[in-house]
This record gives structure tokens, sequence and C-alpha cells, in this order.
């Protein structure tokens, strides 16, 4: 199975978002959303608070709540990447575990640059196991040269796919693998899967494809199966 | 007021809620206070019923405009406080039906109409009111 086939997949499985707010509040979340398995619903409360919240089940089942300005800030997380990889990414964590499995049609590149942070974070906490992660470009590698050099000289096996290679010799002296020709148009897409080598507790993925111009159509998981998936698809 | 005392029969307990009893003034106070029970009573729509997950969601929901995101234990915490000790209480105090999950209100005379709507714009005013 292609990251093609697992972004058609994860599609097809629905999650139910109901905003609930005393006005029109979070009317256009559908639109910030921008996601094709989720459906979202209004509801009007009455307003003992002015506050609007959102509420995410999946198959019926109450998966989280959160308040629709903590949605609304996570959907415009900040360009600022911390370069220290520690860094505490806080309630946004809450937001991708709602989130996940979610196929969302029109995320951009700094929506990924935060997510990629969340897959990378884990891993340097964890300390072991296996991190894959695809550029499409040696400058988007580029950018994250120092983070991908920490956690090389962690246990964790790391591998980075960059088509044509990376310039210099950033990652020379440590473990890194560099693949310089993905092929099978993995060049499209912006990857990073993490297989924490033990219970699969800490597993998660990114796997987005360009769509057109800076746009991008994926999803996070935190599904075992679906990053054994992604793992199987790149060994293809 | 024709509230039934510790000699009426459970015949006589029904017959005088139909009659949109006045709920006893320390059981009606009691009842208000609590902040879940005033979000609770207020959140349950004037004509229809609503089930015990939704009322559990959006209790939650509100929670989390103050305290920050909510995950399944905090909202299985919050619907075994409900079952255990709000909708009994509150149903003891007339307030509300609460039957297989599904939570109706009674009709409430109005002085306790007036009451909940004066504790909503007063939690509003005392609590949600600072600019933030």
């Amino acid at each position: 199975m292609g990251f093609g086939q697992i972004l058609s997949d994860a599609a097809s499985q629905r999650k139910d978002v109901v905003v609930y707010a005393p006005d029109d509040t979070g009317n256009d979340v559908a639109e910030r959303l921008a996601t094709r398995n989720l459906r979202i619903d209004h509801r009007r409360l009455p307003a003992l608070s002015s506050d609007a919240f959102v509420v995410v089940r999946k198959s019926g089942e109450f998966r989280g709540a959160l308040s629709l300005s903590d949605l609304l800030e996570f959907l415009r997380p900040p360009i600022h990447r911390p370069s220290d990889p520690d860094a505490v990414v806080g309630k946004h964590r809450v937001v991708y575990d709602l989130l996940d499995d979610t196929v969302f049609v029109s995320l951009d590149r700094r929506q990924l640059l935060a997510t990629s942070r969340e897959v990378e974070e884990r891993a340097w906490r964890t300390g072991q196991g296996r991190l894959h992660a695809g550029f499409q470009r040696d400058e988007a590698f580029a950018a994250q040269t120092g983070i991908y050099r920490d956690l090389a000289n962690t246990d964790i096996d790391v591998h980075v796919y960059v088509p044509g290679g990376i310039t210099g010799d950033a990652l020379a002296d440590t473990t890194a693998t560099v693949h310089t020709d993905p092929g099978d148009g993995l060049d499209r897409y912006w990857f990073v899967l993490f297989d924490d080598g033990a219970s699969g507790a800490q597993n998660c993925a990114l796997i987005a494809r360009e769509t057109d111009d800076d746009r991008y159509r994926g999803l996070w998981t935190y599904n075992e199966d679906i990053v054994d998936e992604a793992f199987a698809a790149l060994e293809a | 007021m024709t509230k039934p005392d510790n000699q009426s029969t459970v015949l006589d307990f029904y017959a005088g809620e139909s009659d949109h009893d006045y709920p006893p003034p320390d059981d009606l106070f009691e009842a208000l206070a609590n902040s879940k029970r005033r979000q609770l009573l207020l959140a349950l729509p004037d004509e229809s019923g609503m089930h015990l997950d939704e009322l559990t969601d959006i209790l939650v929901g509100w929670q989390t405009t103050t305290d920050g995101p909510a995950g399944p234990d905090e909202w299985a915490k919050v619907k075994i406080e409900l079952v255990h000790a709000h909708l009994p209480l509150l149903s003891d105090t007339g307030l509300l039906d609460y039957e297989d999950e599904e939570i109706t209100r009674t009709e409430w005379p109005d002085p306790v109409e007036e009451l909940l709507t004066f504790a909503g714009e007063y939690e509003r005013a005392a609590v949600g009111g600072a600019p933030s």
C-alpha cells in the first residue's frame, strides 16, 4: 500500500465535529478546517458563556472538546519553529489527538512544519526507534539541518529522503542515512514517520502530498497500523 | 403550596409534581448552589429532552473555555458526576425528569425560571464578564 492509498483509506473514516456557540461564531470553522472526513454541525447554546467550543466524536464516541479559540489558534500555528526540540507544544498536542487520522485537503507549509515538529519532538523524547523524513527539496532539508543533526546523534535510526541529495556534509559525522533517489513519486510527499521501536505507543506519522502551489492534502496519525503501513510503503 | 410531607404516598408526590409544584426553598437553593447544576439546567432545551451524552458534551465543553482542552477521561468523570450526584438531586428537587439517559425539564414555576435566568446573568457578570 502506498502513501496515496493510506490517504484515501483515512478519508473514508468519518468524524463528527459539533460547534456549540451562543451565536453564529464558528460558522466558518468548516472552511478553516478544510477537510473531507469531518462532518461539521452547529448547535446554539444559551449565552451562559460567550465562548464557543467544539466537541469531536469518532464513530459516536467522545474524543475530545476544546474551546473554539484554542482550535482557531491551532489552525494558525506560529511560523516560528523553535530550534530546541525539548520545547513544549502544549495544548496543541490535544488538538493533534483530536484531529488525527483526518485528511486535510488544504494544509499549508506552516501547518506542516508545526506537525512535523510534533512528530520530531516525540522521537526526541523517546530517544530510540526509527525516524524517516522525506523532504521535497534540498532547501527544505537545509532549514531543518540542526534538528536532524541533533536527532541523528541519539540512538534513533534517522533516514532522510532528499531528491538529488543534500548540500554539504551536515549529517556526515552522524549515523543518519541519506536517500537521494526516493523514486516512486515519493518526491511529491512531505512525510515524517516515527516508530518508537518498542510498544508503539509513541508511533506517529505525518504524510502530505503537494497538490498545487504550497498547498497539501494530508494527515497525521498516532494509529500504529497506519504508521506500519507508511513504513511498509517506504520499503516497498 | 401542595408540597408532599413525610406522610404523603408516592402517588401524592407525583400528583403534586404534575401541578408544577414549587420546590421547597432549601431544596431549590441547594440545587442551584453548584455551577455544574446551574449550567446543566440552563443547557436543557425548553421543549424537548436531551440525551445524557450530549448534556455531558456541553458541560465538558463549557469547562474547556476556561480550563483548556478535555479528553475522554475528563468526559467520563463529568458523566459519572452527573449520573451519581447532580441528576438525582435535580430530579428529587423536581426540576427535571431523568429516565433512560434522557433528561427533560419539568415545567418550572415562573419564579424558578426567573431565578435561573438571573443565575446565568450573574454568572456571566461575575465570571465571564472580565475581558480576556
